[in-house]
């Protein structure tokens, strides 16, 4: 009877040193594991660079939601405010299912930001956002800090090295840099930054997004044309009120290779997208037909019509005039009780002083 | 009977009196709220969507609907007008009654628009148009009158046209042009999305010539300019977005594009033969009102 006490008491005391640790390598695994909060201080500091002495770093807010149009996935925005002086920056960082895809910089003065590397070249400065961001995400982004590196960031720049497609596109606003994996002439996914007045603005990295399921290309764009042009002479939509609409002359054609999920899924395959412009105005407003065919198999997947929302240039000349309406609104009846109920109470005020 | 009646007659105003001010206070009080106008009017008597654009409308306004509903802040009264109900009366009505009763009225409205007048003069098409009549929701005739107390600080008309004729002026018909008709501001920035030294308390977004359809692709995966929209609402109103940071952060999500400023949709694309833009006035660091 004493042995098994002695048992129990041991066996026990096993139990909860074994509980005890597994607690503890819990507790251990939760605090190494980053949230989205130290995510965002961590890409400010490496990608965005401020000068951290300088400012007072506070959360504004953190959101987490699921977006009712992509109800599976987690998109989770984080705004830190980086206050010096009354000159701040509002920084919002994106993350979906707690990887980042997102960031912005806004500013609340003209004034820039204090950065820790104050360099005004702009070549400079996206190579160091992108060696940044390499930083932050740890993987080996040599490739195209590479084809990054040789290039001029101040000039519109199309260029290929690898995998990696270099596209800078100055436009009034803003430079715009991407660097996408690109296969057979089809861009996939990649990072873009932009900046402004010299300065970084903004991100996107959709690489976590979608799943590139093939990148064959086994059609080309002469072919793909005439499966567009031969698909669009039996093609007919009908409208909601019932007119259905066929016979289409094509004036001109566009053609690229692009990317479309298959069956509601966030794998990528490439497509030729067919742009036919159409010899005028087609019943609901279709100035256009849209035409996919999946690269691989030259299957026909998608044919739109489109149209557009108006036709302001033409003028309808004006055959009736209806005339301002004028309507009643409950906080201008109850300014007229008010008002008579005033003018009648201090009527019966002086009737009543003037019988006394 | 007489001297009851006359101590009761006195107190009987004196209440009346008490119950007005209270009326009128309260009236005060509901304005410093906001009301939320969404119109979807669908007109298709002559074909002017391509097929399934109105059912795709009506769900995209019933996703804004949604992100009012269970995220704006202090949104006492929200109308999600689509199809039959969005006729020329029911705009004007509505247009109305927010105004007279809300401090900030916030217009979404969705479908075509034409010109009337000299030509330089808008309508929105209502669902009840009749061409016979001409009779479109006109700027000067039909909004003017109903928007003059300048509550309507954020507006989005996703029509053609509609951010044509500003600033605006008068000739025989009256004020030209939605962005003056609907706000009564003739000095909104004329850049709001891209200018520097942004003020005011007014947002405006339109469109220069030809609107896209919804349905319509923006050439990222299979997002369209639908879900474009939809993104816009979500991050205004469930993530507290400015304007401006709403329309980067919906353009980023549906497009291949780092920000709003570098999209055709903005910077300028042909659409029918035509160079069309999505452009703002006012100032677009402003968020939805609240």
């Amino acid at each position: 009877m004493k042995l098994s006490i002695k048992k129990a008491l041991t066996l026990l005391s096993i139990f909860a040193i074994i509980i005890v640790l597994l607690v503890q390598m819990s507790s251990v695994n939760a605090a190494t594991v980053p949230t989205a909060k130290d995510k965002a201080l961590a890409f400010i500091q490496d990608v965005i660079q401020p000068d951290m002495s300088k400012y007072n770093v506070t959360l504004v807010r953190d959101i987490v939601g699921q977006p009712l149009i992509q109800p599976s996935a987690t998109l989770e925005s984080v705004d830190y405010h980086l206050d010096a002086n009354g000159s701040g920056l509002d920084i919002i960082c994106e993350f979906q299912n707690n990887v980042l895809t997102g960031a912005e910089v806004s500013t609340n003065t003209s004034s820039m930001i204090l950065s820790n590397y104050p360099s005004t070249n702009l070549n400079d400065k996206v190579l160091s956002v992108l060696e940044g961001y390499q930083t932050y995400t740890g993987e080996n982004l040599k490739d195209m800090i590479s084809v990054l590196a040789n290039v001029d960031a101040t000039q519109n720049v199309t260029k290929i090295s690898g995998d990696i497609k270099l596209t800078i596109q100055h436009v009034p606003l803003e430079t715009d840099i991407s660097l996408r994996y690109s296969f057979n002439d089809t861009d996939y996914t990649g990072v873009t930054f932009v900046f402004r007045n010299g300065q970084f603005y903004a991100f996107k990295d959709d690489r976590s997004l979608w799943v590139i399921g093939n990148t064959d290309v086994n059609i080309n764009m002469p072919q793909a044309i005439d499966i567009a042009k031969q698909y669009v002479q039996n093609y007919s939509y009908t409208l909601d009120n019932g007119l259905t609409v066929k016979g289409f002359n094509v004036t001109s054609i566009q053609a690229g290779l692009n990317t479309y999920p298959r069956e509601n899924s966030t794998t990528i395959y490439p497509y030729w997208s067919v742009q036919l412009n159409l010899d005028k105005v087609y019943p609901g407003n279709v100035w256009q037909l849209s035409v996919g065919i999946w690269a691989d198999s030259g299957t026909v997947f998608l044919c739109q019509p489109i149209g557009f929302g108006g036709s302001p240039p033409a003028a309808t000349p004006e055959q009736t005039q209806s005339q301002p309406q004028s309507l009643i609104s409950p906080i201008d009846l109850s300014i007229v009780a008010g008002t008579i109920a005033t003018i009648v109470a201090i009527a019966v005020i002086i009737v009543k002083k003037r019988s006394k | 009977m007489t001297k009851a009646f006359k101590k009761i007659v006195p107190l009987l105003f004196i209440s009346l009196l008490i119950v007005s001010v209270a009326a009128i206070t309260s009236v005060k009080l509901v304005s410093a709220s906001n009301s939320a106008l969404i119109f979807t009017p669908n007109y298709h008597v002559d074909g002017t969507d391509p097929p399934g654009e109105e059912s795709y409308s009506n769900s995209v306004a019933n996703m804004i609907m949604y992100y009012f509903s269970n995220y704006g802040t202090n949104y006492y009264y929200l109308y999600n007008c689509q199809g039959s109900s969005a006729t020329r009366a029911q705009y004007m009505s509505s247009l109305s009654y927010c105004q007279s009763n809300y401090y900030n009225t916030v217009v979404y409205s969705k479908g075509h628009e034409w010109t009337w007048g000299n030509s330089n003069h808008y309508q929105l098409i209502p669902n009840d148009y009749n061409s016979g009549q001409n009779n479109g929701v006109k700027d000067s005739y039909d909004i003017y009158p109903n928007t003059n107390l300048g509550t309507d600080r954020f507006v989005v008309l996703w029509h053609c046209g509609t951010a044509m004729a500003y600033p605006s002026s008068q000739d025989s018909y009256g004020w030209y042009g939605m962005p003056y008709d609907f706000t009564h501001n003739n000095g909104m920035n004329l850049d709001g999305y891209g200018g520097s030294n942004l003020s005011g308390w007014y947002v405006f977004l339109g469109f220069i010539n030809y609107s896209p359809e919804y349905l319509t692709g923006t050439g990222y995966q299979s997002y369209n300019y639908g879900n474009f929209v939809t993104y816009f609402y979500m991050y205004l109103l469930q993530y507290h977005y400015s304007v401006n940071g709403a329309l980067d952060a919906a353009t980023r999500a549906t497009t291949q594009y780092g920000s709003f400023g570098a999209w055709p949709f903005h910077t300028g694309m042909y659409v029918n033969g035509l160079w069309s833009k999505c452009w703002v006035y006012g100032n677009g660091n402003l968020g939805i009102p609240s």
